[in-house]
């Protein structure tokens, strides 16, 4: 009996949102455990370190700039991708977030908001999965690990945008899954609960932090390396009949 | 940088229904990848037949004949384990299931035919969650995982009792994850679909799991080994901050 485990050796892996936080994280532990790694995030400078960091412990990588609320600039990600590496194992869409606008009650909630809440988080999903499918689906394999939250399933106070968005991902993902499956193509989601990220102690006083780390269940908030066990999961053979789930990540049952 | 560790080589493992199907892969499945592993089930023949093969390939087993709706048979077969092994790292609590029961239409089902589903998939598996767990709160550490079923979630027409039955094992996990969290045991379960073991085989036929195969997205029923990757995932420190998730192994959403 063949032993499974979580290497991603010769596969070739895209991560959104890979300039910081659990995209970073995740892009270094994907090259660690032997993928070549596109890194793809709209700040260029904060790639590059990400970059010479994997560079420097002998890990393939190339970075390309990538807005993924726009069409054009994905499908650029998914040619500099092939032009580097001939294929795409796995997509992972990290890429999102709602920063300082988290909380907005819903009768201030301008549009524009709205539209910049569901489009960098729900819109880039369709448009990274879209992008990578057309590839995927020739291949006849693939894995994708789409990005939710704890927020598309449990009502926040606040986050009719985001939890919406997040909730669509969800949804997302399941019908993709169906539809995609006859191609050997399994896409799944990490929903991560609290973790600490230079961006979520950013927003939140480390009072209020501690007093959320506390109600968790395991008592403590998760740190990058916890959705890396996750992630790595999902994108190895470990979980090759494992296909439209979600699997949340947060200490606790979501 | 330290990947998370996927391995569950020197974890002391329980598995229940040890003697064939799933509970017979995982038992294996968990000895080659270098757990000591813990074989219960009613059969003692089988049981042996299961531990030979494990220590002829190199690999450590205990066989604790048990019948696990048995209070006092379960807390002897935690006792043997801590003698023989000092500490139990894993629960993989599989037995379960409804043999011949399976095709009784629920208007035709007898009370003692409940009394024995009831007994056999929820009671029991309240039962090893109990009787391992005061060991784990001790140590302070311990993984549990529930198998429990699609039926759980996906209305089968002959599994209204069956699927009941799994979708109060989902909760069970959740809640039990609340409760064990804070002494570090983690409680999850994992959801398979239809699983090809010899028993299904003979009882579905080869012309009925190719017709079902095309209803699942990837297109091919699960083999007991499909659901490996899962447990040692959620067995192993990579997933250290997962609880009270139930996880499906099932080839796609149905």
């Amino acid at each position: 009996m063949d032993v499974p485990d979580l290497s991603l050796k010769g596969k070739i892996a895209i991560v959104t949102g890979s300039s910081k936080g659990i995209g970073k994280k995740l892009a270094e532990g994907f090259a660690e455990a032997g993928a070549s790694v596109v890194l793809a995030a709209r700040t260029a400078s904060k790639l590059e370190t990400t970059v010479s960091e994997i560079t420097s412990r002998g890990g393939k990588v190339i970075a390309v700039p990538t807005d993924v609320t726009d069409s054009t600039q994905v499908s650029r990600m998914v040619e500099k991708a092939l032009e580097s590496f001939g294929r795409i194992d796995v997509l992972v869409n990290v890429a999102g977030g709602a920063g300082r606008d988290a909380f907005i009650p819903l009768l201030e909630m301008e549009e524009d908001k709205w539209d910049s809440i569901v489009d960098l988080n729900l819109k880039s999903v369709y448009l990274c999965c879209r992008a990578v499918g057309r590839v995927m689906t020739e291949q006849k394999s693939g894995s994708i690990i789409n990005f939710s939250s704890g927020a598309g399933t449990r009502p926040v106070v606040g986050e009719t945008h985001y939890g919406a968005a997040k909730a669509g991902v969800n949804h997302f993902t399941r019908v993709l899954a169906t539809e995609w499956g006859r191609y050997n193509i399994r896409v799944n989601v990490i929903s991560p609960g609290l973790i600490a990220t230079e961006s979520a102690q950013e927003w939140v006083s480390s009072d209020l932090f501690e007093k959320f780390a506390k109600a968790i269940p395991l008592g403590r908030a998760g740190q990058p390396e916890d959705i890396l066990g996750a992630a790595l999961f999902l994108a190895s053979e470990a979980s090759a009949f494992v296909s439209g789930v979600i699997i949340p990540v947060g200490g606790g049952p979501e | 940088m330290n990947l998370p560790n996927f391995s569950v080589e020197g974890k002391v493992t329980i598995v229940t229904g040890a003697s064939r199907g799933i509970g017979n892969a995982l038992a294996k499945g968990f000895a080659e990848a270098g757990a000591p592993v813990v074989l219960v089930a009613r059969t003692v023949s089988e049981l042996e037949a299961t531990a030979e093969e494990i220590t002829a390939n190199g690999g450590k087993a205990l066989v604790v004949p048990t019948d696990v709706i048995q209070r006092d048979q379960l807390n002897k077969m935690v006792q043997k384990t801590i003698i023989e092994f000092g500490r139990i790292d894993v629960l993989l609590n599989v037995a379960g299931g409804a043999g011949d029961i399976y095709v009784i239409p629920p208007i035709q089902m007898l009370e003692e035919n409940y009394d024995e589903l009831h007994e056999r998939n929820y009671k029991s598996v309240f039962l090893c969650n109990q009787a391992v767990a005061k060991v784990m709160i001790e140590q302070q550490h311990g993984s549990i995982v529930n198998i429990s079923s699609l039926s759980g979630t996906k209305a089968v027409a002959l599994e209204a009792v069956v699927g009941g039955l799994k979708a109060a094992v989902n909760q069970m996990t959740k809640a039990l994850a609340v409760s064990w969290g804070p002494y570090n045991v983690r409680v999850n379960a994992i959801a398979p679909g239809i699983t090809l073991t010899e028993r299904v085989k003979k009882k579905l036929g080869p012309e009925f799991i190719e017709q079902f195969s095309e209803s699942i997205p990837l297109r091919k029923a699960a083999e007991p080994e499909d659901h490996l990757g899962p447990a040692m995932f959620l067995a192993s420190d990579a997933s250290a901050y997962i609880t009270g998730i139930v996880l499906p192994s099932d080839g796609g959403p149905q």
